[in-house]
C-alpha cells in the first residue's frame, strides 16, 4: 500500500526540518513539501532531505492568518500523489513515533487518528495542564486514505488559523492508533525561543481564536 | 507553573514490594533469592518496604536489613510484636492465627500503603516472604493491566486428611467469602469450572485474594485498608485482614483478577516445605526461553486496532484479550500462530487475520482485521508446583488421579509430563 507524507512548511530550515524529513522518508514512498514562500533555505534543505518540494505561488495569501487555502492545496496534492493509497499529514516540528505502516494495511478504517504530546523545555517531557491536556487524551485524526475518507468535493472550516488539516466532511471510520505506541512527539513549544515567536505570533491574529484557543496561547508565555 | 510529564517513551512505574516478615532465615532467604531474580520491564524501578514481626531477634532480620540495605528500599517499623499469637510450628495441622496477629499484619501492611502514597508509587505488590517466584512474576502481573491482579500458587492447606476427608491443593484466590471466608464456587461458577480455568493458567476475575497481589495506585488513592470491618463477623476465616480488603475492593466495584500464568511455590509447612527448597529454587530459577515451539506455553495479549460496532451506530475500542495456553492446541487464527512463532518474548507486532465467515463473532466474520500481537512470556509445557505433585499418580507410571474433574486436554497434558520425566 502507498504511503504519502505531506507538509507544510515555512522557514523551517534551522528547526526541524531535517530530522522530521528524515523520519517521514523512513516509512513513506513519497514526502510532498509545500513551501509557503520561505525566505531561508527550507526548500534546499527539504530537497537535499530527499522530499518533493512545490512552491506556493506569490499571488497566495500567506497561510499563517489564511490557513484554509493552503491546506486545501496540500491535500490536493497528497491526494493526487496517494492516489488509492493513504496520505499522512505531518508538521515541520512534529515527529511521529511508531511506524504508520502497520496501520494502513486495512479497509476497516478509512482514517487514523493520534494522540500528541506538546514537549516543554526538552524532548521528552510534555506539558499537560489546562488546555494542554488534550492533547493526549484527543486523538485526532492525522492519517487518511482519501479516495475513501473523502467521497465527495472537501470542504473546510474556511479559518484562518487552526483551520483543520483535513476537510470537514470525513466519511468512513476512523481508527484511534494505539497512544501507548503511536503518538506525534510536538516540539513546536520544547524550546524557549520558539514559545515566545509563537505567542507572538497568535497575539497578531487573536480576533481569530476561540476563547479556548485564546487561553492555550496566552499559557504559552508560561514559564 | 506548567505541568510537565514524561512522553510514553520516558514513563516510569515505581512499585513499593513488601510485607509483614516473620519468616525464618531459610525460608527467607529463599523468597529473596527468588525475588533477586524478577525480569524487570524497561524503566521500572523497584523499592523494598518491609515490616519485621519476629517476636524474639532473629538472625532473618539482619540478613532482610542487609539485603535491603543493597538495594532500594527500607525497613519501617510496624505494630509491638506478640509471641505466642502466630504459629506455623511442624506440630500442627496448618497455621494458627490468633485475631491479635491478623490485626497486627493487617496495621503492618496498611502502613506500607501508607508509605507507597507518600512515595506516590505507581503500585504496591503485596508479597509473603514465603513464596519462591519464576523468573517472570513481576512481568506477568503487570502485563495484565488491571486494578488488582494476584499471581495464583497452589498450597495444601491443611496437613492432614481423613478417610472421608481428602486434602488438596486449593489456590489463594477465591471467588467469595461466604459462609466460609473462601468459596471456591459461586459467581455462576462450580469449583471444578474455577479450578480448571486456573489450571489452565487462564486470567480470571476472583472477588477474594490473598498474598502475592499487585494494586495499583488508584486502588490506594480510594482509601482501601485492612482494618477490621464493622459488619463482618472478625471470627473464623472471615477475620483475616486481607478479607477485609477483598469485601472492601468488591464493595467498591474494584475488579480483581487471578493471574494463573506463573508458576511459584508456597513454603508453608516446615518440615516438608522447607526440604523441598533446593529443588524448587533450581527448577524456578530456569530462565524462560526466547521463542516459542509447538507444545509451549504461551501467554499473548491481542487487541484488535480498528473499531467495533457498539449498537445505535456506535463504534468503540475492542479491550485487550489476554490469551494463555500451549501453542499448537489453543484456537488462534493461523496468521496468530504463524506471528507467535517468529516473536521473541516480549515483542509486539501488528498482524493482518482474516477471519473466516463461520466465526463467533458476528463483526468478525469475512473481514480481515488488523490484530495488534504481544508474546508476553513463553515457557516449557508443565504444571505449577504442588498442583503437579498432587495430580500425578507417580512419576513413570503414565497413571492420572483425576482430582479435580479436569478436562480431558488437561489429562492428556499431565500423562504427556508424567511420561516425560
Amino acid at each position: 500500500m502507498r504511503l504519502v507524507t505531506a507538509l507544510l512548511c515555512k522557514n523551517e530550515a534551522d528547526r526541524y526540518l531535517t530530522r522530521v524529513l528524515e523520519r517521514c522518508r523512513s516509512f513513506s514512498d513519497q514526502v510532498l513539501v509545500l513551501d509557503d514562500r520561505s525566505t531561508d533555505d527550507t526548500v534546499a534543505v527539504a530537497k537535499a532531505a530527499g522530499a518533493t518540494v512545490r512552491e506556493r505561488s506569490i499571488l497566495k495569501d500567506p497561510a499563517w492568518g489564511h490557513e484554509t487555502p493552503a491546506r486545501a492545496e496540500l491535500w490536493q496534492w497528497m491526494t493526487e500523489e496517494a492516489g488509492d493509497g493513504w496520505g499522512l499529514i505531518c508538521d515541520a516540528d512534529m515527529l511521529l513515533e511508531g511506524n504508520p505502516r502497520d496501520l494502513i494495511d486495512t479497509w476497516e478504517v478509512s482514517a487514523w487518528a493520534f494522540v500528541l504530546w506538546d514537549c516543554w523545555d526538552g524532548e521528552h517531557q510534555a506539558r499537560v495542564d489546562g488546555p494542554w491536556a488534550h492533547g493526549p487524551l484527543t486523538p485526532r485524526p492525522w492519517l487518511f486514505r482519501p479516495s475513501a475518507c473523502v467521497q465527495d468535493l472537501a470542504q473546510w472550516s474556511g479559518r484562518g488559523l487552526h483551520s483543520g488539516h483535513a476537510p470537514t466532511n470525513l466519511v468512513g471510520l476512523i481508527g484511534v492508533a494505539p497512544p501507548d505506541r503511536y503518538y506525534w512527539r510536538h516540539l513546536a513549544y520544547s524550546r524557549k525561543e520558539d514559545r515566545v515567536r509563537k505567542h507572538a505570533q497568535y497575539l497578531d491574529h487573536s480576533a481569530q481564536l476561540s476563547d479556548f484557543e485564546k487561553a492555550h496561547a496566552m499559557s504559552i508565555a508560561d514559564a | 507553573m506548567p505541568d510537565l510529564v514524561p512522553t510514553p517513551d520516558h514513563q516510569s512505574q515505581f512499585i513499593v514490594v513488601g510485607t509483614s516478615v516473620r519468616k525464618n532465615l531459610d525460608v527467607l532467604q529463599a523468597h529473596l533469592t527468588s525475588l533477586a531474580w524478577q525480569e524487570i520491564p524497561e524503566r521500572t524501578r523497584l523499592h523494598f518496604v518491609y515490616v519485621p514481626d519476629w517476636p524474639q531477634a532473629n538472625p532473618a532480620e539482619d540478613y532482610l536489613r542487609t539485603w535491603v540495605k543493597e538495594r532500594e528500599g527500607e525497613i519501617l517499623r510496624g505494630s509491638p510484636t506478640t509471641a505466642n499469637d502466630f504459629s506455623d510450628a511442624p506440630g500442627i495441622d496448618s497455621h494458627s492465627w490468633a485475631l491479635s496477629s491478623m490485626r497486627r499484619v493487617g496495621q503492618n501492611k496498611q502502613r506500607i500503603i501508607r508509605r507507597a502514597l507518600e512515595l506516590k508509587a505507581d503500585a504496591v505488590w503485596y508479597l509473603d516472604a514465603d513464596i519462591l517466584l519464576d523468573t517472570t512474576v513481576l512481568k506477568s502481573l503487570l502485563a495484565t493491566e488491571k486494578p488488582i491482579t494476584t499471581a495464583v500458587y497452589w498450597t495444601r492447606w491443611s496437613r492432614r486428611g481423613s478417610e472421608t476427608r481428602q486434602i488438596h491443593a486449593a489456590p489463594q484466590v477465591w471467588l467469595g467469602h461466604f459462609p466460609s471466608g473462601y468459596e471456591l464456587r459461586g459467581r455462576g461458577m462450580d469449583e471444578a469450572e474455577f479450578r480448571q480455568k486456573l489450571i489452565d493458567r487462564q486470567l480470571t476475575q476472583v472477588w477474594g485474594f490473598g498474598a502475592d497481589t499487585l494494586v495499583r495506585r488508584a486502588v490506594l488513592e480510594t482509601g482501601i485498608s485492612f482494618d477490621p470491618l464493622p459488619d463482618i463477623p472478625q471470627q473464623g476465616l472471615l477475620a483475616g485482614e486481607d478479607r477485609q480488603f477483598c469485601i472492601r475492593a468488591e464493595r467498591m466495584h474494584i475488579q480483581a483478577f487471578a493471574d494463573a500464568w506463573s508458576d511459584q511455590f508456597h513454603v508453608y509447612h516446615a518440615p516438608e516445605d522447607v526440604v523441598a527448597i533446593p529443588e524448587m529454587l533450581q527448577r524456578l530459577g530456569t530462565p524462560h526461553p526466547k521463542k516459542a515451539q509447538l507444545g509451549d506455553l504461551v501467554s499473548l495479549k491481542l487487541e484488535a486496532l480498528e473499531p467495533v460496532p457498539h449498537g445505535n451506530g456506535q463504534w468503540q475500542a475492542m479491550p485487550r484479550q489476554h490469551v494463555r495456553g500451549r501453542l499448537g492446541q489453543i484456537p488462534l487464527m493461523p496468521e496468530l500462530e504463524e506471528a507467535v512463532y517468529g516473536l521473541e518474548r516480549g515483542a509486539t507486532r501488528v498482524v493482518p487475520v482474516h477471519f473466516p465467515v463461520h466465526h463467533p463473532l458476528n463483526y468478525f466474520r469475512g473481514r480481515r482485521r488488523l490484530i495488534r500481537l504481544t508474546l508476553v512470556d513463553v515457557k516449557k509445557f508443565g504444571f505449577p508446583p504442588v498442583l503437579d505433585a498432587e495430580l500425578f499418580v507417580g512419576p513413570m507410571s503414565g497413571r492420572v488421579a483425576d482430582t479435580t474433574t479436569l478436562t480431558q486436554q488437561q489429562l492428556e497434558g499431565m500423562k504427556e509430563v508424567a511420561l516425560a520425566s
